[in-house]
């Protein structure tokens, strides 16, 4: 019988760990309980038993891969008489370990839909829905996602045949057509499932239906060929807070054409002293002083009151190696130019070393998304929880616009962006989220940033 | 749960002990344990760790006979040494919580250190104890055979500038401080460790 080895529940708010190192190899004969592998999560690092004596048949997540809990690590074959004559599998303490949580084994399922089964003989917690169908990482099933990749067109070199990381990078760099669909304001909620959690939006919430469905029910007809990835933990909250947030707040989209030639020169003229700037800080900056001037864009709403912070605190979306993080520059009214800017790269390259603290992800009162040079002319950012506004930077494109001087209107080029406001009409009216953005303007393109 | 002071023991003695005691745990000749004691100055490198974190040439600490070893714990970089209380508790994990394992023993530590006029706390995703910005208890757990290994490193009076050759846990930035730097008066290893056997025995219940 093949036996599979999962991830096992490590701990209530364990979702995923991180495979280290395997102890043993493909082919080779175990004992029961026998350490098979290695995984690390959080500080602790853990050897994980072999379910049962047997075989080693497919070992199908390779070191540093970061699996959630319940996927399939490893297959054991216990028949070992249809193969090579079994070991003694004697270890010196397997007779008394009959007390060992056996919560690691469960016998192999069909790949795609089977009916829950019920265990042979471990008293196995029953597996989450999805289980043992994971035959990708979060990671892959992440970036298929994002991407929308089809995984069955992409040649995998991993184990198995399976398409890896490094299978999905090749594959998005060799082919430049990858459209870009990620969500802007997904970048959000990623890793902020407190704002999620938020107590404040609770009144609201308990008037809505919170836990409304936010997967598909009914089961589609499926063409062979078809990829069936399961949601990973973080796509979870990313959809239920999403759901949540269009629920919640009517949105309003109001854009602005703003002329950034002055910023262009403040740029300039920042490059030639050796700082180099990018358009982000800028419009930071100014959010920040008309946040000022518009409090009630810098508010949250808490049950029937809306709250008017008194800090300003921009959450600002920063797309990393490791995924996107939205850290929050605190009293960025406070801040200038320059210390926006390096504040912003120094979260840039923490980030990559994955130093940044949970603490710097959240407490935001404002948010500022910026999608980067394919972020196409404008998009509709969705607002996030409990904040009641947003900011979206589109594409910077030089256009031929009038301008009008001394009386005469001529054509000239100017670099021009489209900036979306997203705001909650629950409590923002009209009349101050246009000025709110309207002033955003104004400062960005008075180029005066003292 | 059973506590063993074992007093000033070595690096690999203490680990060796360690396995045994984790052997016994597993099969169930002994209860849950808590290994206390103190370790000569030593550099340890946990299984996630960076040796660039070590600020150093290694071959300058073993000209100062001062080992530096790489163990099967979570975690990075870390010092041991005179004036700190190093805790291993082994125990069964009938069902295992590692994340509840490692705040209980963060709730021991602050416990602990409270008696000698300490507030401390945690810091969400970076785990160990801090008063204010600084660490003073670093945690690193090893789980085997469903046992736990390894454990916690309380500074009491440890000397700090052993610190300030590595980064700590591969933090940089981060400073380490002691319940003397934060209390301002010199407590006994001996008071310490009581204190700490208490709160262990108390927080590190029901795993098992």
């Amino acid at each position: 019988m093949l036996i599979d080895v999962v991830m096992p529940q490590l701990g209530e708010s364990v979702v995923e760990g991180v495979v280290v190192k395997w102890l043993v190899e493909v082919g080779e004969l175990i004992a029961k309980d026998q350490p098979l592998l290695e995984i690390s999560t959080d500080k602790v690092d853990a050897e994980i038993p072999s379910p049962s004596a047997g075989r080693v048949a497919q070992i199908l997540v390779k070191p540093g891969e970061t699996v959630p809990i319940q996927a399939v690590l490893a297959r054991i074959e216990t028949d070992t008489a249809a193969s090579p004559p079994p070991p003694e599998p004697a270890p010196k303490w397997d007779e008394e370990t009959e007390g060992f949580p056996g919560h690691m084994a469960r016998t192999s399922e069909p790949p795609i839909p089977a009916p829950p089964r019920v265990e042979p003989s471990v008293p196995a917690p029953p597996p989450p829905p999805e289980a043992g169908r994971i035959r990708i990482t979060p990671v892959v099933g992440r970036m298929a996602a994002e991407h929308g990749l089809d995984l069955s067109k992409i040649p995998g070199t991993g184990i198995d045949g399976r398409v890896t990381r490094k299978d999905v990078e090749g594959y998005l760099a060799s082919s430049a057509k990858a459209p870009e669909v990620k969500p802007v304001a997904a970048k959000a909620p990623e890793v902020k499932p407190v704002a999620a959690k938020a107590p404040e939006v609770k009144p609201v919430a308990e008037k809505a239906p919170e836990a409304k469905p936010v997967a598909a029910k009914a089961p589609e007809a499926r063409a062979d060929g078809d990829q069936v990835v399961p949601w990973t933990p973080i796509r979870k909250k990313i959809a239920e807070h999403m759901v949540r947030s269009k629920q919640t707040s009517p949105h309003v989209h109001i854009f602005a054409e703003v002329d950034m030639h002055r910023v262009a020169g403040v740029r300039a003229k920042a490059k030639l002293e050796g700082v180099s700037l990018t358009y982000l800080p800028f419009v930071i900056h100014a959010a920040a002083k008309a946040l000022r001037e518009t409090p009630i864009m810098n508010a949250t709403v808490s049950g029937e009151s809306t709250v008017l912070k008194k800090d300003i605190h921009i959450a600002v979306a920063v797309d990393t190696e490791k995924g996107l993080l939205v850290p929050v520059l605190r009293h960025a009214d406070r801040m200038s130019l320059r210390e926006i800017s390096s504040a912003m790269d120094d979260f840039g390259a923490r980030a990559k070393s994955g130093k940044i603290s949970p603490d710097e992800l959240s407490g935001g009162t404002f948010s500022v998304t910026n999608p980067g040079i394919k972020g196409n002319l404008f998009g509709t950012p969705i607002i996030n929880q409990p904040q009641v506004g947003i900011l979206r930077l589109g594409q910077i494109v030089k256009r031929s616009v009038v301008v009008e001087a001394d009386g005469e209107d001529s054509i000239v080029i100017r670099p021009m962006m489209y900036l979306c406001c997203a705001y909650d009409h629950r409590v923002i009216d009209g009349v101050a989220g246009n000025g709110f953005l309207y002033r955003v303007r104004e400062i960005l393109e008075a180029g005066d940033f003292s | 749960m059973e506590i063993v002071w074992l007093g000033e023991i070595a690096y690999r003695e203490a680990l060796e002990l360690q396995l045994s005691c984790l052997d016994r745990r597993a099969t169930r000749r002994i209860p849950d344990t808590l290994l206390l004691l103190t370790h000569p100055h030593v550099y340890t490198l946990g299984r996630a760790g960076d040796e660039a974190n070590l600020l150093v040439p290694k071959e300058s600490l073993a000209a100062e006979g001062i080992p530096v070893e790489r163990v099967g714990r979570g975690g990075d970089i870390t010092y041991h040494g005179p004036g700190q209380l190093v805790g291993y508790p082994i125990v069964l994990m009938e069902k295992p919580d590692i994340h509840k394992f490692v705040r209980s023993i963060e709730a021991a530590l602050i416990d602990a250190v409270r008696a000698f006029g300490v507030e401390s706390r945690r810091i969400e995703g970076l785990t160990g104890v801090w008063a204010g910005e600084r660490k003073i208890a670093s945690i690193g757990v090893g789980i085997r055979k469903w046992v736990t290994y390894h454990g916690f490193a309380l500074n009491v009076t440890t000397d700090l500038s052993r610190f300030r050759r590595i980064h700590l846990c591969g933090l940089k930035g981060r400073e380490a401080t002691s319940i003397a730097e934060e209390a301002g008066k010199v407590p006994t290893m001996e008071a310490v460790r009581d204190a700490v056997a208490a709160a262990c025995n108390r927080h590190l219940e029901g795993f098992a």
